[in-house]
């Protein structure tokens, strides 16, 4: 296992999916993690104690990324406990999936506002706060190479946050902050498999080579990776974990 | 640290530069290491020298990547060695900068493309029929071909053209678990046109400024993500390219 036990680790929306078995895996290559939830924090506080069960170090803050308040809030909580941010994994997110004729504006403004504006809110925070020499990783979707209907407000969203990936990564890199994102395909989390009948995952499975959705462990070993030093120079980059489906 | 122990890694033209940091970075990882040289039989031996100190086994082979039937023995004679290979890196190739189009010749055009083109592209042929399931094609490509740089002609057109092979190859063996991708490096200090400090200052000085990090590439920087794609944390990633450049514009 890639050791992480220097570094302290902000997940965002870490309390269920991707984000926590993001946080789990952080906290087994010995991170300090951060398990950051808005509403669940029952979840959340189930994730902090499987860490500590296996001898991890993690806290639980809630905080709505979609508000700046929250947002330092979070930072000067996780700073005054830790000491320091040194990676900040921006994984909160929500995927409305409707036609664009039968999308509300409500269906549109949270979603910006969770996806887009939260990650605007910590980038910012992150600029002065983050630790030297830290580590940004922002959470995209591959279906932003697939071009799927329904997913257009979605995508929307998550090519907005690669382009601040790219362009943050210009105003931090005098740092030594490198800001790269991750594009999982379809993952088996309830986020994608809530209301999909078998038939739409077996589907979707299929155009993979591997012939099968992603598993949240398949995301969570690439975002160690990316969180240690031996990803210092990837920077600005878009890594798609999908099995090669796009 | 990840362990490739048990695991057996070939890497074409590894004798110096990348492919030398490479081979030694698998080799500290446990892998048994196959060193491929074409000319440079002094500079394979040095490699063999190391990774036998570090307590790996290794062999080089000669074998130029431009013949496919040196590609075919290639495989064969590492197969003899160590019985499987799991991991193929296809890192092989020659540089030519400062070459514009309008001066480049049939020759040059042809040598590049030989080494560059054809021969990763049966290197990654013998790759598919060779490799262990769950095994790793890893193609070492170029950012020239993401950002491209007057003078690059032939070499991009050389480097690129893989890349499609890459994503082809990716699709038609993923069912065996093996995973194909390629490792863009942006210009790397001390190898390749960069081995000599001073060679190329207006092309270093220019590709330095476009790099929000402030300083070119180390070998070190690309076997840090050539350990990425080899280990397990990479087993999902299929089809990826993934350039290793800081932050650069070019």
């Amino acid at each position: 296992m890639k050791n992480l036990s220097n570094k302290v680790i902000l997940v965002t929306g870490a309390s269920k999916g991707i984000g926590a078995e993001v946080a789990k895996k952080l906290a087994e290559a010995q991170a300090s993690v951060i398990v950051n939830y808005s509403g669940s924090k029952a979840d959340a506080d189930s994730v902090v104690e499987t860490i500590k069960s296996k001898g991890g170090n993690a806290i639980a803050i809630q905080a709505d990324v979609s508000k700046p308040g929250d947002v330092k809030l979070l930072f000067d909580q996780s700073i005054a406990h830790y000491g320091k941010i040194d990676v900040l994994v921006n994984n909160a997110g929500i995927m409305i999936t409707k036609l664009i004729k039968d999308t509300t504006d409500e269906d549109f403004t949270r979603q910006f506002d969770i996806n887009v504006r939260g990650v605007f809110n910590t980038l910012r925070e992150a600029a002065t706060r983050l630790a030297d020499n830290g580590t940004i990783i922002n959470m995209s979707t591959s279906v932003n190479r697939l071009m799927l209907p329904t997913y257009g407000t979605y995508v929307a969203t998550k090519s907005a946050v690669e382009q601040l990936t790219r362009v943050f990564s210009k105003e931090v890199g005098s740092r030594g902050i490198n800001v790269n994102s991750v594009s999982p395909g379809p993952t088996n989390t309830a986020l994608f498999t809530t209301g999909k009948p078998q038939e739409v995952i077996d589907r979707l499975a299929s155009l993979s080579p591997f012939n099968r959705i992603g598993e949240p462990n398949d995301i969570a070993e690439v975002i160690v990776f990316l969180a240690g030093d031996d990803a210092k120079w990837v920077n600005a980059q878009n890594i798609g974990v999908n099995g090669g489906m796009a | 640290m990840y362990t490739l122990q048990n695991k057996t890694a070939l890497i074409t033209g590894s004798a110096r530069g990348l492919g030398k940091a490479i081979a030694e970075r698998y080799a500290a990882l446990g892998a048994n290491i196959v060193i491929n040289y074409s000319k440079d039989k002094t500079s394979a031996d040095e490699v063999v020298s190391n990774i036998t100190a570090m307590g790996a086994r290794v062999i080089a082979i000669q074998a130029d990547v431009s013949k496919v039937a040196d590609i075919k023995r290639l495989f064969k004679e590492a197969k003899n060695a160590f019985g499987k290979i799991d991991i193929v890196v296809a890192n092989a190739g020659i540089e030519m900068v400062e070459t514009p189009v309008t001066q480049f010749t049939e020759e040059q055009f042809d040598r590049l493309f030989s080494i560059n083109t054809k021969g990763a592209y049966f290197t990654m042929q013998q790759a598919a029929i060779n490799v262990e399931d769950n095994g790793r094609i890893i193609y070492i490509a170029s950012s020239t071909t993401a950002f491209p740089v007057q003078g690059m002609a032939v070499y991009g057109g050389s480097k690129i053209t893989p890349r499609y092979l890459v994503d082809v190859l990716s699709k038609e063996i993923g069912h065996r678990g093996v995973t194909v991708n390629s490792i863009i490096p942006f210009a790397v200090d001390h190898s390749g046109i960069f081995a000599e400090v001073d060679s190329y200052p207006e092309l270093r000085k220019s590709l330095l400024d476009s790099c929000p990090m402030g300083r070119l590439a180390e070998v070190e920087d690309v076997a840090n993500v050539a350990e990425f794609f080899a280990s397990d944390l990479s087993s999902f990633v299929n089809g990826q390219h993934l350039l290793v450049n800081g932050g650069a514009n070019q």
